[in-house]
């Protein structure tokens, strides 16, 4: 496989992994990642992550806010991390876990989770990319770590009780 | 066991989905048939014009054997008959749910045609549920959903006819336990699956 098919194709994972962050269903995903490629080639944009990316969340919140899956709600209350914090997961949870605790996510949430943990962009790029505020994105990663921490430790405290 | 921080858990997961295979493949042809009829060939030329006069001449020498080259009407057929399987098995979610054509139509505004019902099909046998957009061989595409009385699952696709897809009127070609039709109406060309 020649570089430039190498490239393509990591760039159509990522889509479909931000897609994937969105919508937190695989159909859906497919649906608006197929749907953005389309425009980015009809548009003859550059096979550029971040313009994929842009075209990806334009088409989620056309489609899925007219379907009200998409709640715009102001986070009043900001509250930005005072230091990086770690949970640590005594158990190596497999993906099946993972992905029920993701799926307890706001699609905001999992959005911002997935730029800063996966694509490694900062509070900062983010909030410039989702034209949302460096704290209210901080926000999201923080209740975002919170709701799936208390998905874990109920797991665990079942499985330690054998229920 | 291990310890692993959050964003890690959470990066391991992600980087452990990818694209199906056939859905890496759908996309990747999109691309490929964009870079065909874009205009990177028209940029190289005007920046050498040399090349662009002998490039000329080549193509006057290659109109005269284009029928070598051409696919054949076999050849296009056995790929639009793989596109129109893969999408039917693929089995994705509706994007506009009607009963109509009308409605499809005018909801369907990325089309560069007017979908219209085939009269080769008669609608008081079929339910129509709904429909998505998709493609067939590059070319943006409608693709309708249907079901017949015994509920089976059957799948219509309506794209814009062009002299390629024009050789495909009236064939039939069986594929992995499907029936795959294509034909012509109008400016519409029509490829319908169908269980056997």
């Amino acid at each position: 496989m020649s570089h430039d098919e190498n490239s393509l194709e990591a760039l159509l994972h990522s889509g479909f992994r931000y897609a994937l962050s969105l919508t937190h269903n695989t159909a859906k995903a497919e649906d608006v990642l197929q749907d953005a490629w389309l425009a980015v080639l009809k548009a003859k944009g550059p096979h550029q992550r971040q313009y994929l990316f842009s075209a990806i969340r334009t088409r989620f919140l056309n489609v899925y806010k007219r379907e009200h899956l998409v709640v715009l709600v102001d986070i009043n209350e900001a509250q930005p991390l005072q230091a990086q914090e770690e949970f640590e997961y005594f158990d190596m949870l497999d993906f099946h876990h993972v992905d029920k605790a993701l799926a307890e996510l706001r699609s905001a949430e999992r959005e911002a989770l997935f730029l800063m943990a996966v694509e490694g962009y900062t509070a900062q790029e983010v909030a410039d990319f989702t034209g949302q505020a460096r704290g209210t994105v901080l926000s999201h990663v923080h209740r975002a770590k919170i709701k799936v921490r208390h998905f874990f430790d109920t797991f665990n405290i079942e499985v330690r009780h054998g229920k | 066991m291990e310890n692993k921080t959050f964003e890690n858990n959470i990066k391991d997961y992600y980087v452990s989905k990818e694209l199906s295979p056939n859905m890496l493949a759908r996309l990747q042809t999109m691309q490929d048939v964009d870079t065909q009829h874009g205009n990177k060939m028209w940029r190289f030329l005007q920046a050498k014009p040399y090349i662009a006069i002998a490039a000329s001449m080549l193509l006057v020498v290659m109109l005269g054997v284009q029928f070598m080259v051409a696919p054949s009407p076999q050849q296009l057929m056995g790929s639009v008959v793989k596109e129109v399987v893969l999408n039917h098995q693929e089995n994705l979610a509706i994007e506009f749910a009607a009963h109509d054509y009308d409605s499809l139509a005018k909801a369907m505004n990325k089309l560069d045609f007017t979908i219209k019902a085939p009269s080769v099909i008669q609608m008081a046998d079929y339910t129509l549920l709904g429909s998505r957009y998709c493609s067939i061989q590059g070319h943006i595409a409608a693709q309708m959903k249907l079901e017949d009385k015994q509920g089976k699952a059957m799948t219509l696709y309506i794209t814009r006819l062009n002299d390629d897809l024009a050789m495909l009127q009236g064939k039939q070609q069986q594929h992995k336990q499907l029936q795959v039709k294509t034909w012509y109406e109008g400016e519409l060309f029509y490829s319908l699956a169908y269980p056997k």
